[in-house]
């Protein structure tokens, strides 16, 4: 199980390297120093990871053989030649990890290269090819951490008295105590983390995610060594229950089994939290790039009216290209002067050329847009006075709040106040010919044709607008150099790359972080059965049936699986609230999709977890 | 008197085909409700294989063993588990206690299990734990009382359900001569106020010299009976003398 693990890591590093250095990367031209610079931080991630895995495991397993040192050295086997043994099996266990490792990401790569070109929107065939380089890497970084993991071996064995060496074991275990005053607070400590998460985040981003990692972590690990345990001895109080069949065996094997594991459950919550809130990020993201292109350029493709010989040719050359338009209308704006007295800045000043102006669109022509491009957005206005902004970058959080503020529309000295009746985060026209747009009634829109200049802005939307990319650069040929092509494509494309480099990293880097916290605890669990088969044996005897057994076990089990999951999901839920907070977009879908796929993975360790340890337990029969 | 255990011709045979070794061969046991039996004999006589097939841990080759009416060879492994919590005690040599459970835990343990109500485990708890003189440390853990003490609670764990049998397997092999005294005191006792049937096994004369009752085996059969008469120190002059001609491995005999 270690040693399948450490395989999957090194095989995961061999990929990432092997990306970096790989050809195809590097042909795409500007492209590669994204690749390069991601793979290189996620390589350097899985370093670290790696070498605390392996740190773990190794003085976890040396440990675990104490008893058997302690015995050479009693036979009279030098300590130095028991350390040498050691060192020598750890370096051997390196050398076939590494060689494993690299065989199957030399396999595999061909794979992992295609699902990255398939994330990133490319269709381009990938040969096979084993890249020196990444194998040299992988070599120098993982020879250096096995041979310090085979040292760090060989020191502690040196270090050992021999009457140490026997006595690993037999530990004195006494009941943990809690202090009601400190689980209490570690309640107190997550649950304020999550309050700061909320506010003072928003306020200050650095102190207020300080304050909150702070305050989450530790809280945390004072959550699994003190409330679980106040928990449980609270359970213990109420005697109808606590006497009731196998609870009382159950409750007190887990109060001192989770004393011991404390601070692994609670590392594998945080590990846990960060690994689902990193891949739950850049999924949502990854699933969020259509909308989020299409939050500057709704139309596949839009520009400023070039009369209708120019539609023409247009639609020719969709035609050409094979598709067909599902939307195919000239929508008219009116720019005028405007300002919102409430806020500092109009949205079009911060992010548009700096004026103060706002782009009046009439209520019939934005539904006819809405009803293609943002179904159920349709509005339905009516009187002179109440208008709709859309901002596609509003925020209730980062942006000054102007919703059922006055707008002020301006023509030299004519003044009209209007009232902002609601705000919508959406683009019904490209960025680049409109200003803030704003909604009004179709009589208003009539009335206020003299305040400004009226425009017409051809728009399309094809039937395959993410197979666009031809029919665009054939219409940029064709289009006047100073007039602007609105299209969404293009931002489209560059997105996927960019978060496709992103979800192929984050999904690799948490497998791995999953597969090692799973084997962490199965690791932990099999040493526990192997310590207490007696205590078992002892529950056999005096007339616990098998079957009672394994429930004490599997209740058991799933405690210690369910508690980090269930705190972890937790945390991660919280930490991409303030995501969907942020990007004011709803990432349900995606984030149930992300947590639903861990647990199922966590639910499969659990499953071998309780299977192995009821065969080692229910093996011994005296 | 009615029979709470009935053996009929037990045979347990070790090893494989061509190199057979019978640790038992046709054995008959009849133990009587209130009775205080030691089962003695050298090593190798088949005295721990016979208390582990009366005990349902391991099965005979052939033969039947009835526990109160209940045939236990025809059990299967629920049945069995069932019968174990609810007919038997077990004293074990190395007491056997949870150290994860305080002594008062650990003496209930077979009352909850059958889901015993809770007021009734407390009135049990009180009058086994009175009887055995371990009152004062029922909140401690195993970890912090001496082997006397645990070998009394383990004895109380036993007693507790009421069980129709006691098997003790060399309760006195990790006691001082003590502590022995004392628990071999207390057996007594429950023997004599609480009626039970207690079937030990020992390879100790002093402690066997408690019993009513000594049955000797050697090479897996019965080689002899003794029941008690006149004070404990003939007794205990009586069972030497049988196990000097028995033979073997005496050294422990004081």
């Amino acid at each position: 199980m270690y040693f399948l693990s450490m395989v999957f890591s090194i095989l995961i590093y061999y990929t990432f390297v092997s990306i970096k250095y790989s050809q195809y990367a590097l042909e795409l031209a500007g492209l590669s120093t994204k690749i390069d610079a991601s793979m290189g931080g996620a390589s350097i991630v899985m370093i670290i990871f790696s070498a605390i895995f392996i740190w773990y495991s190794n003085s976890f397993f040396t440990k675990k053989r104490k008893k058997e040192f302690g015995l050479y050295s009693m036979m009279g086997v030098k300590r130095r030649q028991i350390g040498r043994m050691f060192f020598y099996e750890n370096v051997l266990m390196g050398v076939l990890a590494v060689i494993g490792g690299i065989f199957f990401g030399v396999l595999l790569s061909k794979l992992f290269t295609m699902m990255l070109m398939k994330l990133m929107g490319y269709n381009i065939a990938v040969s096979f090819v084993i890249s020196k380089e990444a194998i040299f890497d992988t070599l120098k970084v993982f020879s250096v951490l096995f041979f310090v993991a085979a040292l760090q071996g060989y020191y502690i064995i040196y270090r050992y008295k021999l009457i140490d060496l026997f006595k690993a074991e037999s530990k004195a275990e006494k009941e943990p105590k809690a202090n009601p005053f400190l689980a209490v607070l570690s309640v107190i400590m997550v649950a304020t983390s999550y309050v700061t998460a909320h506010t003072l985040f928003f306020m200050s981003p650095i102190i207020g995610m300080l304050v909150t990692l702070f305050l989450a972590i530790s809280g945390t690990y004072v959550f699994f060594s003190v409330f679980m345990v106040f928990l449980m001895k609270i359970s213990k109080k109420n005697k109808k229950r606590y006497y009731k069949s196998t609870k009382m065996i159950a409750t007190t094997n887990l109060l001192f089994r989770i004393k011991n594991n404390s601070r692994t459950l609670a590392t594998i919550a945080v590990l846990s939290a960060t690994a689902l809130t990193a891949i739950g990020f850049s999924y949502s993201y990854y699933y969020n790039i259509l909308p989020q292109a299409k939050l500057t350029n709704p139309f596949s493709v839009s520009y400023k009216y070039q009369g209708e010989e120019f539609n023409r040719q247009v639609k020719e050359i969709i035609e050409k290209n094979g598709q067909k338009t599902v939307f195919d209308k000239k929508i008219s704006i009116i720019n005028i002067d405007a300002d919102i007295p409430a806020i500092k800045n109009l949205p079009s000043e911060i992010y548009g050329d700096g004026q103060k102006r706002v782009s009046v669109i009439s209520q019939s022509q934005f539904n006819q847009i809405a009803e293609k491009i943002f179904p159920g957005e349709q509005v339905y206005l009516d009187g002179y006075t109440n208008v709709i902004v859309c901002d596609n970058s509003y925020s209730t959080v980062f942006t000054e709040k102007y919703e059922k503020e006055i707008l002020e529309l301006t023509n030299g000295d004519e003044k009209k106040e209007l009232r902002i009746y609601a705000i919508k985060i959406i683009q019904p026209i490209s960025t680049f010919f409109s200003y803030l747009p704003v909604i009004v009634s179709d009589d208003l829109y009539r009335e206020l044709r003299h305040f400004g200049d009226e425009q017409n802005i051809q728009c399309y939307e094809l039937n395959k607008p993410l197979e666009a990319g031809n029919i665009i650069d054939d219409i940029r040929k064709i289009l006047p150099e100073n007039v602007y092509l609105g299209q969404y494509y293009n931002y489209y494309v560059s997105l996927k790359e960019a978060f496709g480099v992103m979800i192929f990293i984050s999904a690799f880097l948490g497998i791995v972080f999953l597969i090692a916290t799973g084997t962490i605890i199965y690791f932990k669990q099999l040493t526990e059965a192997n310590e207490d088969w007696r205590r078992y044996v002892i529950l056999k005897n005096i007339g616990v049936s098998k079957k009672q057994l394994k429930k004490i076990i599997s209740g058991q089990m799933k405690t210690i699986f369910a508690v980090p999951l269930i705190v972890g999901l937790t945390h991660a839920s919280f930490a991409l609230a303030i995501l969907v907070r942020v990007l004011g977009v709803t990432l349900i879908k995606p984030i149930i999709m992300t947590f639903t796929a861990y647990t199922l993975i966590y639910v499969l360790f659990y499953f071998l977890t309780v299977s192995s340890y009821n065969k080692i337990v229910l093996s011994h029969r005296n | 008197m009615d029979t709470v255990l009935t053996a009929t011709n037990l045979r347990k045979v070790y090893g494989s085909r061509g190199n057979l070794y019978a640790a038992l061969n046709s054995i008959d046991l009849e133990i009587e409700k209130g009775e205080f039996t030691a089962i003695m004999g050298p090593s190798g006589a088949g005295k721990t294989t016979l208390l582990n097939i009366i005990s349902t841990i391991d099965f005979p080759t052939s033969g039947t063993v009835m526990v109160d009416g209940q045939n236990i060879s025809k059990m299967n492994e629920n049945e069995l588990s069932d019968f174990r919590r609810k007919k038997l005690g077990f004293i074990f040599q190395d007491f056997n206690l949870l150290d994860t459970l305080t002594v008062k835990e650990n003496i209930i343990l077979p009352l909850t299990l059958s889901s015993v109500k809770h007021t009734d485990i407390e009135r049990k708890l009180n009058e086994v734990s009175e009887m055995l003189g371990i009152k004062d440390i029922l909140q401690k853990y195993p970890m912090e009382i001496s082997g006397g003490q645990k070998q009394r609670t383990a004895a109380a764990r036993a007693v507790i359900n009421n069980p129709a049998l006691i098997l003790a397997d060399e309760p006195t092999g990790a006691l001082d001569s003590r502590s022995s005294a004392d628990l071999l005191g207390c057996l007594e006792n429950l023997n004599k106020t609480n009626n039970s049937t207690i079937l030990m096994v020992t390879h100790d004369a002093f402690a066997a010299s408690y019993c009513k009752r000594i049955i000797f085996i050697k090479d897996g059969v019965l080689f002899t009976e003794l029941y008690r008469s006149g004070t404990r120190k003939e007794f205990f002059q009586k069972i030497l003398d049988v196990l000097k001609t028995l033979g073997g491995d005496n050294s422990d005999i004081i």
